[in-house]
């Protein structure tokens, strides 16, 4: 009948496909680089619904469990985001391929050291340790650790002149001691040459103990 | 190892990474960076204390909600469920849009085709009509509602005659009760002088009720030599478009 017969062209012609709001590459980069933490949770959520599947699915193949796949997603956004943050990752590839490379590197070589540990054999430097992707989070998590040793005080600071982008009348509004922009701006500065001091002495010694 | 940083010298690297310098600034920085390497590392050195900073932080909002990107990742994506049903009622909207007009389609062919059957007889203009003349002449005048309450009024015996309950049955099409209409009608059928214009009225008051099994019945019941018979073809073939 002319009814049935219309409404069933009509349904095959509406091919409707949803998803959740997706970016392109370029959105992600520029999202990324924001410091608007809203909008980069939503590309972060969108980077999950895309890459997390390949990657847990990868782990879960080479011998790894979900919480491992877990905790390595997280490095590998953290790896992502630092590339991105220094203008290092050119877009050569798209960024699920070179999501799914970082995590390749850091599994493969997370598996080696297990199989070292195992053997009971001496953690040295090795090929695997000086695979970038590695040496930036082992970089990171000693800068993580020296971060933490400063004043809370110069951590606010630097997150938000750094991390949230603000001005410096709205750093010192936020902080009773400080009276005005220059007050501020002083021990913004003063709080960043410690960091960058202690960071540089730090990286010189862990460079001395890998040569 | 790095020389130790004075303030406005990060002041300045900061500007220059920021962006925020005037354009004779930014060539001056880049002639003192192409000539003095030891600004080339404080750069370098500040770029990544800025990037680990921020890096810091993304990491503790990661950590904080790994477990709910995680978790969104995997699970059923409800709004997509939710726009997959708003899309189902969408096509539903459609669809029954579709039914709905093809109905309304074909309740057209219902006011496209009746047209009550002339009464050329009906006293006019009479001030003291019985009521077998004001039902006539309310059925001449289209008023149908008046016509079947002054049937309705008919003694039985006068009701009873077949002629008089056809156009009781047309009234009833014209005052929209089709059941009514049907009722009377199946009562004459095999009997009235107007035997296919009964099964014609028959089939219309059908396609009003949309039951277009019975409606295509009477209407096939008509001899299709006639001219009755051709219009009821006609009919037929737009039911089943």
């Amino acid at each position: 009948m002319q009814v049935r017969y219309i409404c069933e062209v009509n349904l095959k012609s509406m091919r409707i496909t949803f998803r959740s709001k997706s970016y392109s590459d370029t959105e992600v980069l520029q999202v990324l680089k924001s410091s608007d933490e809203k909008s980069q949770n939503k590309v972060i959520q969108y980077l999950y619904n895309s890459n997390w599947k390949s990657i847990k699915s990868y782990i879960g193949k080479n011998s790894g469990t979900e919480d491992e796949a877990a905790d390595l997603f997280q490095e590998v956004l953290i790896v992502f985001y630092d590339k991105i943050q220094q203008d290092k990752f050119k877009g050569d590839s798209s960024i699920s391929t070179y999501i799914f490379s970082i995590a390749k590197n850091l599994w493969m070589n997370s598996l080696r050291r297990k199989n070292k540990e195992m053997l009971h054999m001496e953690v040295v430097k090795s090929e695997m340790d000086s695979d970038p992707a590695t040496v930036e989070i082992s970089n990171m998590q000693l800068f993580y650790s020296l971060f933490e040793k400063l004043s809370q005080e110069c951590q606010k600071i630097l997150k938000y002149a750094y991390y949230e982008s603000l001005s410096m009348k709205e750093i010192q509004m936020r902080f009773e001691g400080l009276k005005n922009e220059q007050s501020a701006k002083t021990k913004k500065y003063r709080c960043m040459k410690n960091l960058v001091t202690v960071f540089e002495q730090n990286r010189v010694t862990q460079e001395s103990f890998y040569a | 190892m790095m020389k130790e940083l004075d303030e406005d010298i990060l002041e300045k690297i900061d500007a220059y990474l920021d962006g925020n310098m005037s354009k004779e600034e930014h060539d001056v920085f880049l002639k003192n960076m192409d000539s003095d390497e030891e600004l080339n590392k404080q750069v370098e050195s500040v770029r990544q204390v800025r990037a680990g900073i921020k890096s810091f932080h993304f990491r503790n909002n990661l950590k904080q909600n790994s477990k709910k990107f995680q978790e969104s990742a995997t699970k059923p994506n409800y709004t997509a469920y939710l726009l997959s049903g708003i899309a189902a009622s969408i096509i539903l909207i459609i669809s029954f849009n579709l039914v709905f007009q093809n109905n309304s389609d074909r309740q057209l062919l219902f006011a496209e085709y009746f047209e009550p059957y002339p009464y050329l007889g009906a006293p006019r203009g009479e001030a003291n009509l019985d009521d077998l003349g004001t039902a006539y002449r309310s059925y001449v005048n289209r008023n149908y509602k008046e016509a079947v309450e002054s049937f309705q009024r008919l003694a039985k015996e006068q009701l009873n005659i077949p002629k008089n309950k056809f156009y009781l049955g047309v009234s009833y099409m014209g005052a929209g009760d089709m059941r009514s209409a049907i009722t009377n009608f199946e009562s004459i059928l095999s009997e009235s002088i107007y035997h296919q214009q009964t099964q014609w009225y028959l089939g219309l008051c059908y396609i009003k009720l949309e039951d277009w099994e019975k409606a295509q019945y009477y209407l096939k019941l008509i001899d299709p030599d006639t001219e009755l018979g051709k219009q009821a073809e006609a009919l037929i073939s737009s039911i089943a478009d």
